[in-house]
């Protein structure tokens, strides 16, 4: 449990998870020429979905954390490598938008509960 | 990944930048030696091209995370061993018996589409480098009181 609230608590857990994203994309990015290498991939969309479906509250979602596999789905060039440059930028950008989303909403609610505390 | 931490990617970022710089020096070496008849051992030029391969400390049966992805390791640079042309020039002074100079295997096309393989991923890296700052400032900006 976050030492936050419920809602605070996934918030981070979402930042954490978009932050390991960009490192698995810029490790990609760094592996572009190399021969062979096939792009990894972090996922967790999958796993909040599944353990927020439903009614209740967000707690359900504790203890989640990104993973990283292999990605097979992208077409492999004559060297072996299957990073897709376009893709890897459009996926960076994806992430660094989805992080600032988590951010301001996390400021938002730190901002709630620094008024409630300050109570005037 | 040890020194890593909180700044990972700056390194994975890092390792992808200095190998690709290291790609566009060997194509300028390459390019710049294009016609170099003569080496230090008497045989001519011979193109050198790098060696890449992803640096992932992977321990047995551990699944990947974030503490082993360490970006791209230079295995070394290589000689390409393709034949070498020759060409026809008599009055060269490296010119073999029969009149045949034997020439470097470097191609220009080759080295042109190498570095701007290598700019680009340099740019991509790049990329990366400031995405992940400007991550870092927003998270940090969170401690900020309103």
């Amino acid at each position: 449990m976050s030492p936050l609230d419920a809602q605070s608590g996934l918030l981070s857990q979402l930042m954490d998870a978009s932050a390991l994203r960009q490192q698995v994309v810029t490790h990609n990015l760094a592996n572009l020429n190399t021969p062979g290498y096939q792009r990894l991939e972090a996922t967790f969309e999958d796993q909040f979905q599944k353990a927020l479906a439903g009614a209740g509250d967000v707690s359900r979602a504790d203890g989640i954390k990104a993973k990283v596999v292999a990605s097979k789905d992208a077409a492999t060039r004559s060297d072996g490598n299957n990073v897709d440059l376009d893709r890897e930028v459009g996926e960076l950008q994806r992430t660094a938008m989805m992080f600032q989303t988590y951010t301001k909403l996390l400021e938002a609610r730190l901002g709630m509960m620094r008024r409630a505390m300050d109570s005037r | 990944m040890g020194q890593g931490g909180l700044f990972s990617v700056t390194q994975i970022a890092s390792s992808g930048l200095a190998a690709e710089r290291l790609r566009m020096e060997v194509a300028a070496n390459n390019i710049a030696n294009a016609n170099s008849t003569r080496t230090a051992d008497g045989t001519p030029y011979r193109r050198q091209q790098v060696v890449f391969s992803a640096a992932m400390q992977k321990a047995m049966g551990k699944s990947i995370d974030g503490d082993n992805l360490t970006g791209v390791t230079i295995d070394g640079v290589q000689d390409d061993m393709s034949e070498l042309p020759k060409l026809y020039s008599p009055g060269h002074p490296h010119a073999d018996a029969d009149g045949f100079v034997t020439m470097p295997n470097v191609k220009l096309p080759h080295e042109m589409v190498d570095m701007m393989t290598a700019a680009r991923a340099y740019e991509a890296n790049l990329k990366s480098l400031q995405v992940f700052r400007n991550m870092t400032e927003q998270s940090l900006s969170l401690l900020k009181g309103s």
